[in-house]
């Protein structure tokens, strides 16, 4: 994954909610999501050990949702495959899935922590 | 309007309540359906809610079908958020009672436009309930007066003497009418008597107590029931009334009118079962001694007493 395109993602996402609501609503937003996210794959992990289908489906589920308003797509993505998985009764393949998006969600941290020190200077800048 | 978020992420109630809030709403957050049930039965709560179809615990379409459960509350209209991949399962939503659903990641129309129906619908009921309870007033009142019709009247005595009996209090009763108004339609005129009728009940129901019902019983004869009060203490409102009536000429159009009442006043004894007819029958026979010992006055007749006129004379009235 291309740190790149990764932030090329969460910038243009950043830009529209700033256009939409301000930066002071962005940076709330991320705060949420940065609260929000670890939990889910907290969660998304004990249920994966303990084979609990039903809360990793609901888990991978929000958390699908909540990174796809950040622009977090990489996150989203393997969310959703978590969470189909999880309804058809897949979650024992998904061990690669959940340590992708732990890793994948690292990097996401780090862009967002950034933006959101300098809100101004990343929604004006090109992507 | 005010409006319940409830979702179990963080991201998208912060999400939620900007939008909402941007739109001019009042937004109302719960973290999960639990709290969103609780909310949903307090006395102000928003009457539309936007629910997280899966949530940890009670799910958007529990709290749902809570609410639809409900038969005292007033409608809430209910939009589930779902996943556009979640299509399939939006048949249980609605069968579970959700009027719509939004799909996440929302779309800015698409929300407000959801919203307006929503809008639509809770103004339809609003007026719906508004026009009942019009109706309501109009089948238990008299138009002309605003007291109450007879049917309401005597459906207040009824109930009021089964809950005495229960309590083991008195219920006193008056019938009323007003003097030769027969004369005062005929000198005057049927507006000015109509004028008359009101002015009468205004003097009535601001003599009575909050807890008293009166009731326009015929044409010129009113009925008043009186809680928790012994024949004694019913001939005392009574003749209350009776100052209040006569005291003063009743100002109107076209010059003041002078008008006096007769009343008949009885009772029911504590713990004792009564038949309303009765009671009403006593209260009759009393109201036409007034007006034979001279009209303006205030008669009493016991309920035993006239069991045994009853019986003495196989009528009540002559």
């Amino acid at each position: 994954m291309e740190t790149r395109t990764l932030e090329k993602e969460i910038v243009g996402k950043a830009r529209e909610w700033i256009e939409e609501y301000g930066e002071e609503f962005l940076v709330e937003l991320i705060d949420a999501y940065l609260d929000d996210a670890p939990t889910r794959l907290a969660e998304l992990r004990r249920a994966f050990e303990n084979g609990n289908a039903e809360t990793f489906t609901r888990e991978a589920h929000t958390l699908k949702s909540s990174s796809a308003n950040l622009g977090a797509m990489k996150v989203s993505a393997l969310a959703k495959e978590m969470e189909m998985a999880g309804r058809a009764g897949n979650m024992a393949q998904m061990a690669e899935p959940v340590a992708r998006a732990e890793a994948e969600f690292a990097l996401v941290r780090a862009a967002l922590g950034a933006l959101r020190s300098a809100p101004q200077e990343f929604a004006g800048r090109e992507p | 309007m005010k409006i319940l978020v409830a979702d179990d992420s963080k991201t998208m109630t912060v999400l939620l309540r900007a939008t909402l809030a941007k739109l001019g709403h009042e937004v109302w957050v719960a973290a999960d359906g639990e709290t969103a049930w609780r909310l949903l039965q307090e006395p102000d709560a928003p009457k539309l809610a936007i629910l997280d179809w899966m949530m940890p615990g009670m799910s958007g379409v529990e709290v749902c079908r809570r609410v639809r459960q409900r038969t005292d509350a007033p409608y809430v209209y209910i939009l589930l958020l779902t996943a556009l991949d979640q299509l399939d399962d939006l048949v249980e939503g609605i069968e579970a009672g959700a009027d719509a659903y939004i799909t996440k990641p929302f779309n800015l129309k698409e929300l407000q436009a959801r919203l307006r129906a929503g809008q639509r619908i809770l103004d339809l009921q609003s007026e719906l309930l508004a026009a009942q309870a019009q109706l309501e007033i109009l089948a238990t009142h008299d138009f002309l007066t605003g007291l109450w019709n007879r049917s309401a009247v005597l459906e207040r005595l009824a109930q009021e003497l089964a809950r005495s009996q229960r309590e083991r209090n008195p219920v006193g009763v008056i019938l009323t009418d007003i003097d030769h108004f027969k004369r005062v339609n005929d000198t005057y005129g049927h507006a000015r008597g109509d004028q008359v009728l009101q002015e009468a009940a205004k003097r009535m129901t601001e003599t009575i107590r909050p807890y008293d019902s009166v009731g326009r019983y015929g044409g010129e004869e009113f009925l008043i029931v009186v809680a928790n009060c012994d024949i004694q203490k019913t001939f005392g409102l009574a003749e209350r009334i009776r100052h209040a009536i006569s005291a003063a000429p009743m100002a109107m159009t076209g010059g003041a009118i002078q008008v006096t009442h007769s009343f008949g006043v009885s009772a029911s004894h504590p713990g004792e079962s009564v038949d309303l007819k009765d009671l009403i029958e006593a209260a009759d026979r009393a109201l036409y001694r007034a007006k034979q010992n001279g009209r303006n006055r205030v008669e009493w007749c016991a309920l035993d007493a006239m069991a045994r006129a009853g019986a003495e004379h196989g009528e009540i009235r002559p």
